[in-house]
């Protein structure tokens, strides 16, 4: 049986943290290492991790201050802001 | 017409001297506004006018190019004299030319009464007794202007009796000046949301001169809303908010119109309300009154200032007709309380202090025509607690929903709320969602009472269709959601919650 090795490429990304967010991660931001290759694939990684209640489907982010959709891939030193939907006032 | 209507401002004084005549014309009429003695009960000695300069020429120019089209008269002129005038002195002179003699009268007496609605001329009295007295050319009725130099018994004299002197202040400002305040004053701006968000937007778009302010509330006010909208009194618990804010409005500056709608937004009256204003602030507190006003004015072509907040943030958005919508970034109405509810969540008065009065900033912005980066598609979000801010694009989507090229090919409101007015509560098995505490405080008739809190569908009896209500209708929005998500359609919210439910 043929053996494949994977070599994951890990990346290192600022998250920012709005609303409702920080208050279910507990901090604003922070520095991590992420095999993940899109928004959305980190952003489950943190919703497993984290236990965030939203949807991926409402979710928004930001990579280095431009909204993108969930799918773009993220580049190394990226900074994404995850953003939910907000209605207070 | 032989010669271009001339509407001009002038320091010298207006000789009672006839102009020339047309062959054509077989009635001319001239009307000399001229200073009078007295003035209601006054005695005056002199007047004093001043204008805003270039805009009154603009103003006065576009009223007679609109009595020209409006009337069939072949010559117009209109000369208004500033400075120092004496008692006798001519003010003002109107002439026209017609071929017959009615059309001359009536286009003179609608030149009168327009310039001196709409012209930004004012005028002072000299009284005898040695005071003065700025009048606002075109404030609202002659009752009003008494209120203003008379004042209640015990009350102080000193007052804000003058237009000018209001604005003085903001007047001097290089973005401002008198062209700028004339645009204030032309404004009119639709303020949704009495509340959080409003109660500071209202007050400073008031204080900066919008010539028309429109308020749209439905609710009356409530103690637990005090502590952060500051437009009110405590005093006027259980009062209408929009009346309350209106007078409130008012009673800061007497020189703006204020219009109460005591309305909530829905798709059947959204077109209408935001018809009559150029710019629309959404100090609302719900997504589907958000996304409603996003879809209206992207439809309308009217500008948008909207902002929300979540504990110690907010963001803000300006959305104008070049710029992305709500809906490039979020294309469907988020369910009411995905978020966390309205009682949940909590909230520091300071915070939707904060951002309405950012949005009455950008309005202002917006109108004097100043620059701001929010009008380049950029969302601004920002913590007050670590004042952590940023600015983020949103890229214009070209199949957006409301703003590209899918508007109109799906009604993305859910069918699942409804309206009070709209539906026989008979048909429904009523379930209040509410927590005990609640219901002491505020009854409502249902049939059953089952707390969000601790919601469980099997408790249930059998029924074709469950109406949930609870105090507003966002958590019951947002259980009636869950359980179609679920597959289980039986489920319907009220729309404003028991709120909603007056006996008028």
């Amino acid at each position: 049986m043929a053996r494949v090795d994977y070599i994951v490429a890990m990346k290192e990304v600022k998250v920012q943290y709005y609303a409702v967010f920080r208050e279910q991660r507990g901090l604003g931001e922070e520095t991590l290492e992420t095999a993940a290759i899109t928004a959305g694939d980190l952003y489950r990684e943190l919703a497993e991790r984290h236990g965030f209640s939203l949807p991926p489907s409402l979710v928004r982010a930001s990579v280095n201050l431009q909204f993108k959709p969930l799918g773009d891939h993220l580049q190394d030193g990226d900074t994404v802001v995850f953003i939910p939907p907000v209605a207070g006032g | 017409m032989s010669q271009k209507p001339t509407f001009t401002v002038t320091a010298d004084s207006i000789d009672p001297a006839p102009s020339r005549a047309l062959d054509e014309a077989g009635g001319y009429v001239v009307f000399e506004g001229c200073v009078r003695n007295r003035n209601q009960g006054r005695e005056v000695r002199s007047l004093e006018y001043e204008a805003f300069g270039e805009m009154a020429v603009k103003t006065g120019n576009e009223v007679l190019e609109e009595a020209c089209r409006q009337f069939p008269i072949l010559e117009v002129r209109c000369v208004h004299r500033t400075g120092h005038l004496r008692v006798g002195d001519i003010a003002i002179r109107v002439e026209v030319a017609a071929a017959h003699r009615n059309a001359a009268f009536e286009a003179c007496g609608w030149i009168v009464d327009e310039v001196k609605r709409r012209v930004p001329i004012w005028k002072k009295e000299h009284y005898v007794e040695g005071d003065s007295g700025w009048i606002g050319i075109d404030v609202a009725s002659k009752s009003e202007i008494r209120n203003l130099e008379e004042p209640a018994e015990g009350q102080s004299k000193i007052g804000p009796k003058s237009e000018i002197q209001y604005y003085s202040r903001q007047v001097t400002l290089a973005e401002v000046g008198e062209e700028g305040q004339a645009k204030l004053k032309a404004a009119r701006v639709l303020v949704v949301g009495a509340g959080g968000l409003g109660s500071p937007a209202l007050l400073y778009l008031a204080a900066a001169g919008v010539g028309t302010l429109g308020i749209v509330e439905f609710d009356d006010l409530d103690e637990s809303n005090l502590h952060r909208q500051v437009l009110y009194s405590a005093a006027e618990v259980g009062r209408p908010k929009a009346e309350a804010a209106a007078e409130r409005v008012r009673a800061l500056n007497p020189y703006i119109e204020v219009v109460p709608h005591q309305a909530r937004l829905s798709p059947a009256n959204a077109a209408e309300l935001i018809a009559g204003y150029d710019l629309v602030l959404d100090c609302s507190d719900n997504f589907r009154t958000k996304f409603l006003l996003n879809d209206a004015c992207v439809e309308a072509g009217k500008a948008l200032v909207q902002a929300s907040i979540y504990r110690y943030e907010g963001q803000i958005l300006v959305i104008t007709p070049e710029a992305p919508c709500l809906r490039c970034l979020w294309p469907e109405t988020p369910a009411e309380g995905c978020v966390g509810s309205c009682a949940e969540v909590g909230v520091l008065g300071v915070v939707p202090g904060f951002f309405g009065t950012l949005q009455a900033t950008e309005a202002i912005k917006l109108i004097l025509g100043m620059p701001s980066p929010l009008r380049e598609g950029k969302m601004l979000l920002l913590d007050v607690l670590t004042y952590q801010q940023q600015m983020i694009s949103i890229s214009r989507d070209p199949a957006c929903l409301s703003c590209g090229s899918a508007r109109g090919t799906q009604h993305p409101e859910p069918g699942f709320e409804v309206e009070a007015s709209e539906i026989d509560f008979a048909d429904y098995f009523v379930v209040d969602v509410r927590e005990p505490y609640e219901l002491r405080m505020q009854p409502f008739a249902a049939a059953l009472n089952l707390p969000s809190t601790r919601f469980d569908p099997s408790r249930l009896p059998q029924a074709e269709r469950y109406l949930l209500v609870c105090a507003h209708g966002v958590r019951s929005a947002y259980l009636a959601e869950t359980m179609r998500e679920q597959g289980d359609h039986r489920f319907f919210s009220l729309i404003g919650g028991v709120a909603a439910i007056k006996v008028r």
